[in-house]
């Protein structure tokens, strides 16, 4: 097992856009290593030439409807929670820096 | 009193919907400051709903054996504007705009939404511990959970809440608490029933399900909510069965599997004193029984706590503070307002299963954890495959042991997750599969007996559960 301290923790929480205090990280990092070397005992399994599976095979044949306009009736309600609403616009904070 | 006794009585005006309505609204009042297995009543709603139901047995047009019965959602099944939390806090105020299909299918059949049940957030946990609203207690212990993550669904058909509810079971969120709660619960083939509105945790896993107080009364939910729905592509174009009549059926000749790796070291030995016995009266009423091997079954656990964090790092990406949910308010820039907003809004396992799902995923690790996951994913398929050439379905306790104090493993994820050990297995193969009461404690903690159906074959268990039902 690829060795997990506090610095893999940090690193998977920025990727996951997660910001930890310390002591959050301490405690996630002890629960990381229980769940990861459990988890390391499907190495013990050998899978070679074994197809992965992603869903429950029928549902691969599925059906899929074709793409049509259908009209939404309760687009306020849609607008109702935006967490910065002005008028029927959400108002986001600037993506790009102007300088 | 069950469905059919109800719907009999609804007919012929021997009792209103809105009478019904609210006793189940008064009885809640009661009882719900004990079991918090409701966090939003919809009174008004309710009975608005009520008075409908009235108009239309009235008019005679449109009646379903649904009309005028009472239900319970888990608060992850959007509802048209009606607040649906999933227990978190980054969606505590979210409205949503339209209803999951499964509760328009509830509505359009004339049932009558009570309101809004306990879980643990997103879905995740096995102990209902995991909720902003608190821990729902189990009815039959107060000091006891009622299992999760459909703590409050199944809790809410234990105290007698509503006649019947809707949970989700992803790794067995369904069928875990219904056997702590000594209630019914029925986790669908996957594919069975219509996703769309239900926030997803993990898609390739979760399904939606009923919970009641018998058989019968499950049977004729699930029938009303499932079929092929255009707004989820992986719900299958299958005709929906009359799964109560069918389940009538005796089990003469039926041939039943017995996991010798369901009977583990370490299990409660009042549980499979009590499923032994539950395999003996199944004996009696005609089932062969036959000693089976699910080699694999082992290895299930490991494997979905590797996909389903998986799955749930990429669906719970969607909450970012921008469109709905919890916003935070000290953000200096676009990628702050992402990380406060998610770190503030998500509880601690949910964090835990996010970062879980991100590392498996990320790269490097992609081969060693997920892609192997899904390759063992395929030997326990195949697992199930085998062992139903040669049986109808198979027969498992539920849970290794009855319902756990509250408290007791919260800060020890591996024991909870060990709690789903008998249950994982059949999400990551797609099965149905029906958890029922079959007997309880010497402290009486209640028992559940697991029934495993072929994909799509909700009849066979159903027949087998409501054969047991009746005789037991």
């Amino acid at each position: 097992m690829a060795k997990i301290t506090k610095e893999t923790v940090e690193k998977v929480a920025k990727l996951a856009a997660l910001k930890l205090e310390p002591a959050q990280l301490e405690k996630y990092t002890k629960k990381f290593v229980t769940i990861l070397e459990y988890i390391e005992e499907l190495n013990k399994i050998d899978t070679k030439g074994i197809e992965p599976t992603s869903h429950a095979e029928d549902v691969l044949d599925m059906n899929l409807r074709e793409d049509i306009c259908a009209k939404f009736d309760a687009a306020d309600m849609i607008a109702s929670n935006f967490p910065r609403r002005e008028g029927n616009l959400n108002a986001v904070p600037k993506v790009i820096e102007s300088e | 009193m069950d469905i059919n006794e109800l719907h009999k009585k609804l007919k012929s005006g021997e009792t209103t919907a809105t009478a019904l309505t609210r006793s189940y609204l008064d009885k809640i009042k009661v009882t719900n400051g004990k079991i918090n297995s409701f966090v939003l009543v919809c009174e008004e709603e309710a009975m608005k709903e009520a008075g409908l139901a009235d108009e239309r047995i009235r008019s005679g047009k449109g009646i379903t054996k649904l009309t005028g019965i009472p239900i319970g959602l888990k608060d992850l099944l959007c509802t048209k504007g009606i607040r649906t939390t999933c227990a978190s806090k980054i969606l505590e105020n979210f409205v949503p705009s339209y209803d999951a299909t499964v509760v328009r299918k509830l509505k359009d059949a004339g049932a009558v939404i009570l309101g809004k049940l306990n879980m643990d957030q997103f879905a995740m946990g096995s102990s209902n511990e995991h909720s902003i609203f608190g821990p729902v207690k189990n009815p039959h212990d107060e000091t006891r959970i009622p299992g999760g993550s459909s703590g409050g669904s199944a809790a809410a058909i234990a105290a007698g809440q509503c006649i019947a509810t809707l949970g989700t079971d992803t790794g067995g969120s369904i069928r875990q608490p219904a056997a702590m709660c000594g209630v019914v619960g029925v986790k669908p083939s996957y594919g069975r029933v219509s996703r769309y509105g239900l926030v997803a945790f993990a898609s390739s896993l979760d399904q939606i399900g009923p919970f009641a107080a018998n058989v019968t009364d499950a049977a004729i939910v699930l029938e009303a909510i499932a079929g092929h729905d255009p707004k989820d592509s992986t719900s299958l174009k299958k005709p929906v069965p009359n799964y109560a009549e069918l389940a009538k059926k005796d089990i003469k000749g039926l041939k039943l599997g017995i996991p010798k790796e369901y009977f583990i070291k370490g299990m409660d030995a009042e549980v499979e004193a009590s499923v032994n016995q539950a395999i003996d009266e199944l004996k009696k009423l005609g089932a062969e029984i036959l000693p089976i091997t699910l080699p694999y079954t082992h290895s299930a656990l490991a494997c979905y706590y590797i996909i389903a964090p998986a799955e749930c790092s990429a669906n719970l990406a969607r909450f970012d503070g921008i469109r709905y949910g919890h916003s935070s308010k000290n953000a200096k820039d676009i990628k702050d307002l992402y990380e406060r907003s998610r770190t503030e809004g998500f509880g601690d396992e949910v964090l835990l299963r996010i970062m879980i799902g991100t590392y498996v995923l990320s790269s490097g690790y992609y081969d060693a954890y997920y892609k192997k996951a899904q390759c063992v994913r395929t030997l326990i398929k195949k697992d199930f495959d085998n062992a139903f050439a040669g049986v109808d379905a198979i027969v498992t306790p539920t849970t290794p042991s009855a319902a756990f104090k509250i408290g007791e493993k919260i800060d020890d994820p591996l024991q909870m997750y060990l709690s789903d050990v008998f249950t994982v297995p059949v999400n990551l193969a797609g099965l149905p599969a029906i958890s029922l009461p079959c007997g309880k404690t010497k402290t009486g903690l209640p028992i559940g007996l697991q029934v495993i159906g072929k994909h799509f074959d909700e009849e066979t268990i159903f027949r087998i559960a409501y054969n047991y039902e009746q005789h037991s």
